[in-house]
């Protein structure tokens, strides 16, 4: 369907599920479709540690895994190359959010079909944000709620702070997304190329990212560990 | 041991109940039952009370006797008089032993207490009852009010309070102004003792409420988690082979998808929007009430946390989104699917409806109106207006349709 760029090496891909059904169905899925599934697991501490030993492009990950939330396996491989594509049962928004957050570049419903997922797969390898119409509704909400300064802590919020914001193009494009609009469809629709709405989707999940990392830097800082960092050059 | 995975999550139910209330202290003071959640029989100041109660008696027993034997040369019958303060005193130390508080305990004490002041009259010279000589219990009594008002809250007090003051009255004849000022004393205490003791009970109790609560809202959680590993996953699961099957395995694939939409919907209703809120401002989560329309043909782009929206004016939104769903379906063709996204503003709520249906010419959709077909214009374009916003309806033919509603969030003034 998509014009796929064959790839020198096949995709590998590790399978975090912990229902066993699930798990053979996704491994048979993409083994039928060419990608290399080089491990599977199913809780959250052998996720992490199975990819940081295979190193996979990416990690098809369910939200709801024994042991960790999902949103702390993701921030346990910041530091790979591994893509994270979010595959979950259910509509517990906040929790999709918060692994979005965390460094997630993808996010699909399990009631999709394997065509679908296989897809989704290899355009998360190529490193495109996978969007459904629900999650470009969340990050539009995170969006709006950051920029109406609801954040909980509001109290200790420095003037300087930066809020991120969409341009107008994102909230637009977002907003396509959001009414199930494909990536083709919108391009039409706005007379952009295909690349230019996908660099516009990906930059509004980097925006979140990068907020997110600010906020633990923040974070970090609020708890008194700023002497570290200072003491050794900067 | 260490292998063991340290984060188990809200997965495992945790034991709610607060250390403190785990000390048993409760257990030594006229105990009647136990709260299974507090592990607490009384408030803490009721429990105080009763404990003071316990050493204020065989004190009151003490002063009485030292009274009496004070006077007892100018007694008619001293040896009444020391009787019923042996009673009295025996009593009271019997009491520091056993604990357990009775109603039928308290008739016991109310009725030594009236029956010493009627020995009065036997052990005292008229002429000194009439003059307004102590009584042969004198404070004693004022113990079982107070006792009256621990056990049974402020009416207790005040009906003990009654019987010990028509005692009084009835030993003394005439009653004299020490008389009448004892009796508003006694009245006082019955009452505020058991104003007091009422106020903490409800307070517990209320407390208690709370706690019951909370313990619903986490076994929610918990059962929302196990459903949603187990259940939800194994329906999905179900759907999407009975897709890949075809024919008749696609349509118990489509009932599994509903089941699993209605479902999910149920496990994760009251966690969004905590129910006091929505009783006491009678506002409703917009997302909730939009939830409803989801199926296999609409699918909802929602924010990820509460929108909360006045009552009515949630019904008037919902019934805007219902007409543009219901336009979908009957116009879009059978392949259509819809979209709807919510999107919450500081001072505006913006609503998407879009399909990929057949659409239609602009103008024809416009003048359906002047055509005698209300549905759009009325349903969506009034509603809309109605509630101080604006619809924008656009479409052309093979492009389906989007339908945007704006509308502010509070009532315009």
């Amino acid at each position: 369907m998509t014009q796929e760029a064959p790839t020198p090496a096949r995709t590998t891909v590790l399978v975090a599920d912990d229902h066993p059904l699930w798990l053979r169905a996704l491994e048979r899925d993409l083994v039928e479709a060419g990608l290399d599934v080089v491990a599977t697991a199913a809780d959250g501490p052998s996720t992490v540690s199975r990819a940081r030993a295979t190193r996979p492009d990416v990690l098809v990950l369910d939200l709801n895994l024994p042991g960790m939330r999902g949103d702390e396996v993701c921030r346990a491989l910041g530091d790979l190359e591994t893509r994270v594509l979010i595959l979950s049962a259910s509509g517990e928004q906040l929790d999709v959010l918060a692994a979005i957050k965390a460094g997630a570049t993808g996010y699909l419903v399990k009631s999709a079909s394997s065509q679908e997922i296989v897809e989704a797969v290899a355009a998360t390898a190529r490193g495109e944000a996978v969007f459904t119409s629900g999650l470009a509704g969340l990050v539009l909400g995170e969006f709006r709620r950051m920029a109406a300064g609801d954040e909980g802590a509001t109290a200790a919020r420095p003037a300087d702070r930066p809020i991120p914001e969409l341009t107008e193009r994102e909230t637009e494009v977002l907003r396509l997304v959001a009414t199930g609009m494909s990536y083709k469809e919108i391009a039409a629709e706005l007379v952009l190329s295909h690349r230019t709405v996908q660099n516009h989707v990906q930059n509004t999940l980097g925006k979140l990212h990068l907020h997110n990392r600010v906020e633990l830097v923040r974070f970090a800082l609020a708890r008194g560990l700023e002497d570290a960092p200072a003491g050794q050059d900067a | 041991m260490a292998a063991w995975p340290t984060p188990i999550g809200p997965t495992v139910p945790t034991n709610n109940v607060p250390a403190e209330h785990r000390t048993g202290r409760g257990r030594l003071f006229g105990v009647t039952s136990r709260s299974p959640r507090t592990l607490r029989s009384e408030p803490v100041i009721v429990e105080a009370f009763s404990r003071g109660l316990d050493w204020f008696r065989p004190v009151a027993a003490l002063y009485a006797g030292l009274l009496v034997v004070r006077r007892h040369d100018s007694m008619t019958h001293p040896w009444v008089a020391f009787t019923t303060i042996a009673v009295l005193m025996a009593f009271s130390l019997a009491l520091l032993a056993f604990r357990r508080r009775t109603t039928w305990l308290l008739g016991v004490e109310v009725l030594l207490a009236v029956a010493g002041i009627f020995a009065t009259l036997l052990a005292d010279r008229a002429e000194d009852v009439a003059a307004g000589q102590f009584t042969l219990p004198t404070i004693w009594a004022a113990g079982c009010v107070a006792g009256a008002a621990v056990l049974h809250g402020r009416i207790g007090g005040l009906v003990v309070a009654a019987v010990v003051s028509g005692a009084d009255l009835l030993e003394v004849g005439t009653p004299t102004q020490t008389t009448w000022h004892n009796i508003l004393l006694l009245f006082m205490l019955g009452g505020l003792i058991g104003l007091a003791v009422d106020l903490a009970r409800e307070g517990m109790s209320r407390y208690e409420q709370v706690v019951a609560e909370r313990e619903r809202l986490r076994e929610r959680d918990r059962l929302a988690r196990v459903v949603h590993d187990g259940v939800l996953q194994t329906l999905a699961f179900v759907h999407r082979r009975g897709e890949e099957i075809g024919g008749e395995a696609a349509e118990l694939g489509g009932l599994a998808a509903e089941q699993e939409r209605t479902l999910r919907r149920l496990v994760s209703q009251d966690g969004f929007l905590p129910r006091a809120v929505e009783g006491v401002d009678s506002r409703r989560d917009l997302r909730l009430v939009l939830g409803a329309h989801e199926d296999d043909r609409v699918s909802l782009a929602l924010p990820g946390g509460p929108v909360p929206v006045e009552a009515t004016r949630a019904e008037e939104l919902d019934a805007a989104v219902v007409a543009a769903l219901d336009n979908v379906a009957r116009h879009a063709g059978d392949d259509a699917r819809a979209w709807v996204l919510l999107e919450d503003d500081a001072e505006s709520i913006t609503i998407t409806v879009r399909d990929n249906g057949v659409g239609d010419e602009p103008d024809h959709l416009l003048t359906a109106a002047s055509r005698g077909r209300l549905g759009v214009s009325q349903s969506i374009l009034g509603r809309a207006r109605a509630l101080g916003g604006s619809a924008d309806i656009s479409t052309r033919p093979g492009g389906g349709c989007r339908v945007v509603i704006t509308v502010p969030r509070e009532e315009p003034a």
